[in-house]
């Protein structure tokens, strides 16, 4: 399904679903499913007497998104796709026990059987279900809307893939400087070819007769260009689709806010993994996937410390009129406001002020407490040491690490969400081990970081579904994936959980002192 | 990560054997002798035990029951708050302390587990019982003191329930201290842990153990013969 039209459709099926819940079984399954409701009031119970909080006992919560159940620890909650439930279970695996063996084989569930294993927790042997499994109060019209929805579950291949290819794109948008681009572009050209390349002895196994396993699929990578004003850029990528769908978008570049992509990856409910972008989306999602919240985030970081830190005096920023900065201090005023705080004052100054400029605006101050939302270098503020109270800047917008003129040491301080310097260089050893095999040059360090783990992901993504492709049992890969993983990163630690969208959570916050070292302060998770 | 590994030297049978038989009545047994030892009873010795435990106690519902101490790191984590608390202070409170694992975005065990935290903590109430209920987050990246109030909030946590997050590198130490630590917040188990004082040994629960359970546990344990005996 086209993605605009999917997402017009789905839309519209929201609309009435808030009106008129009872009057449309599709949308009533749905959230049945996903948020574990219903207009009359679900009660999800525990054998043990235990009544979960509303939402808490959803079919999502442990079956997922797709349908296809999830594992943790010990605890297995099976697939309750219409294809699992409606053929017999099979499973001997003893890995979750004999009790697991024997409830997974089982003759395959009828309308009226699986009623009866939602309501009253009994399979159709006659077994009571494993014990996490709640049993739900739900009518017969609700019923019938459930299973309508199990039974639409991952039910169909995606789009993007056939029996011999899985199409993949990224999106760089017009006014991203080229050695960017190039950067993102040669990771992902290479690791999908190393990839590929890996493929042609596995396909040629796979002829018939010799080895008992399925080729795998070549991947292609399909390098979306959106051009000219972001209002655009939906059309653009729909025809870009049109053309040719693809399973998912991996990684990429923009030139100002990703929303735009954002809002067309759920729309048209296709994954979205890890574009480089200090702006990305916001809103409800489930399809992007992020490393960090970018210019909200620092914002936010700097906030919780202003919070947390003694009362020091007047917040001031000063913004350059450039798209990030102006997101950052909009963030950083929410966010003050947020935790009670004063809105600060704003101020713009191009990022080449000078001398007189500042002047013009410290001259009389005292104990200012300055955000500077810019790559401006610090030295022009070194004659208002006096004036300030502290400066803080902002790795991302300064393009590294600040250098620290004498006169503001311990006054400066940098917001950095990435790994500290030594760290980062031994996560990112290995990529650029493979980066120097591949002959492609050191180049936007981050860029080429975040591609990689875009690729990897993408990777990991597809070993996790295996052969099945739905959007969403992908997406839910990657929730899984990333804990206390040795991450190929930029960012200090990277870990998911589902429902989480952005994998670095936090920024470290510290002053510096006149060698630009790290005098004090530390990881800030807002 | 404090804890000492249980080598062959410090290892005695005996406790070991009466630790790991999983009915209650023999549980307390072990109790006692583990209690009496010289050496505290390491951390590592107890997947053996959950074995046994495990065929012993409840097999059709898949829970273990097994007796413990555990060396705990002194240190301190964050309560929903944002302020510092010691472990140590936490769990050494006023009355007898239940301890499990969460974390807010865990959709599979966590409900389970805190609503089975929250019947606990009612029927502890009703019967003018005096506890502490410990929810360690094993996710402190994503759960911020903000998180963990408003996931108190959903499962009705009232004053002696507190929620914890920390420092990545400590609240890995504490899993591992309660021999909880799997590498991953996504192999987490359903466990419960209970103390009736500070210098009492840990029950350990294992699987979906319910508050019907736990809180005959907790009376077993608060019994007056058993403090009598301390």
């Amino acid at each position: 399904m086209r993605p605009a039209l999917a997402c017009g459709l789905l839309l519209a099926v929201a609309a009435i679903g808030v009106g008129r819940a009872q009057a449309d079984p599709a949308e009533l399954g749905a959230r049945i499913y996903r948020d574990g409701a219903t207009p009359s009031g679900l009660r999800a119970e525990l054998p043990g007497g235990i009544s979960l909080p509303p939402g808490q006992g959803a079919c999502m919560g442990c079956h997922r998104a797709s349908g296809m159940g999830a594992i943790e620890g010990r605890t297995l909650a099976p697939p309750v796709t219409g294809e699992a439930l409606y053929n017999p279970g099979s499973a001997s695996t003893q890995a979750f026990g004999p009790d697991f063996a024997r409830r997974a084989r089982r003759p395959a569930y009828s309308d009226a059987t699986l009623a009866q294993a939602i309501r009253a927790g009994v399979d159709p042997n006659g077994r009571s279900l494993a014990a996490p499994m709640p049993r739900y109060n739900l009518d017969d019209a609700e019923m019938a809307a459930l299973i309508g929805h199990l039974k639409s579950l991952s039910d169909t291949a995606a789009p993007g893939v056939d029996e011999r290819e899985i199409h993949f794109a990224t999106v760089v948008t017009e006014g991203v400087a080229e050695a960017q681009r190039r950067a993102l572009l040669e990771v992902l050209d290479n690791f999908f070819r190393d990839r590929n390349a890996g493929s042609a002895s596995e396909s040629r196994r796979a002829a018939p007769g010799v080895w008992p396993i399925k080729a795998r699929r070549q991947w292609r990578l399909h390098v979306w260009t959106l051009t000219g004003p972001a209002e655009d850029w939906p059309r653009q990528l729909q025809a870009y689709y049109d053309s040719q769908p693809v399973f998912a978008l991996v990684g990429g570049l923009a030139a100002g806010p990703w929303q735009p992509v954002h809002d067309f990856c759920e729309a048209g409910r296709l994954p979205c993994l890890y574009p480089s972008t200090d702006l990305p989306g916001t809103g409800d999602g489930f399809y992007s996937v992020y490393l960090s919240r970018g210019m909200a985030l620092e914002a936010e970081t700097w906030a919780e410390q202003r919070l947390k830190g003694q009362a020091r005096g007047p917040v001031l920023q000063v913004v350059d009129g450039s798209v990030r900065s102006a997101a950052a201090a909009a963030a950083l005023d929410a966010a003050l406001r947020q935790r009670g705080l004063a809105v600060p004052e704003t101020v713009q100054l191009g990022p080449d002020a000078d001398a007189a400029a500042w002047r013009r605006l410290l001259d009389g101050r005292r104990d200012v407490d300055l955000v500077l939302w810019s790559g401006q270098a610090l030295a022009p503020l070194r004659e208002w040491g006096g004036a300030l109270a502290r400066v803080t800047v902002s790795a991302t917008l300064q393009g590294g690490w600040p250098a620290v003129p004498p006169e503001l040491a311990g006054k400066t301080a940098v917001i950095h969400p990435y790994a500290l310097p030594e760290r980062k260089d031994r996560q990112l050893a290995r990529l650029h081990a493979w980066l120097a095999g591949k002959g492609i040059a050191a180049g936007d360090e981050r860029i080429q970081a975040d591609a990689y783990f875009a690729a990897a992901a993408t990777l990991h993504g597809l070993m996790g579904i295996g052969g099945r492709y739905s959007r969403e049992y992908f997406i839910e890969q990657i929730e899984d994936m990333h804990d206390n993983a040795a991450p190929s990163s930029i960012y200090p630690r990277v870990s998911f959980g589902p429902g989480q969208r952005h994998a670095s959570k936090g920024a470290f916050l510290l002053s510096l002192d006149a060698d630009s070292k790290p005098i004090g302060g530390g990881w800030i998770r807002p | 990560m404090q804890s000492k590994p249980m080598s062959s030297r410090n290892a005695r049978p005996r406790a070991r054997l009466a630790l790991c038989l999983g009915t209650a009545l023999l549980a307390l047994a072990g109790m006692t002798a583990a209690a009496d030892g010289p050496e505290p009873l390491s951390t590592q010795a107890m997947p053996h035990c959950h074995a046994q435990g495990q065929a012993t106690a409840l097999p059709a519902l898949g829970i273990s029951r097994s007796v413990a101490r555990y060396n705990l790191p002194d240190l301190s984590l964050v309560g929903m708050d944002g302020r510092p608390v010691r472990l140590a202070d936490e769990l050494a409170g006023e009355g007898p302390v239940l301890v499990n694992f969460i974390f807010t975005s865990c959709t599979t065990i966590c409900p389970v587990s805190s609503s089975t935290f929250a019947q606990v903590q009612a029927e502890l109430d009703a019967a003018g019982l005096r506890y502490r209920l410990v929810s360690i987050s094993i996710d402190p990246e994503h759960d911020s003191p903000a998180r963990l109030r408003e996931y108190a909030d959903k499962f009705h946590a009232a004053g002696h329930w507190h929620f914890l997050t920390g420092e990545h590198k400590d609240i890995v130490a504490v899993q591992r201290a309660f021999d909880a630590y799997r590498g991953d917040k996504m192999n987490h188990l359903p466990l419960v842990m209970l103390r009736a004082a500070p210098d009492a040994p840990w029950v350990r629960y294992e699987g979906f153990v319910s508050p019907t359970e736990l809180v005959a546990e907790y009376r077993r344990l608060t019994a007056p013969e058993r403090v009598a005996r301390h």
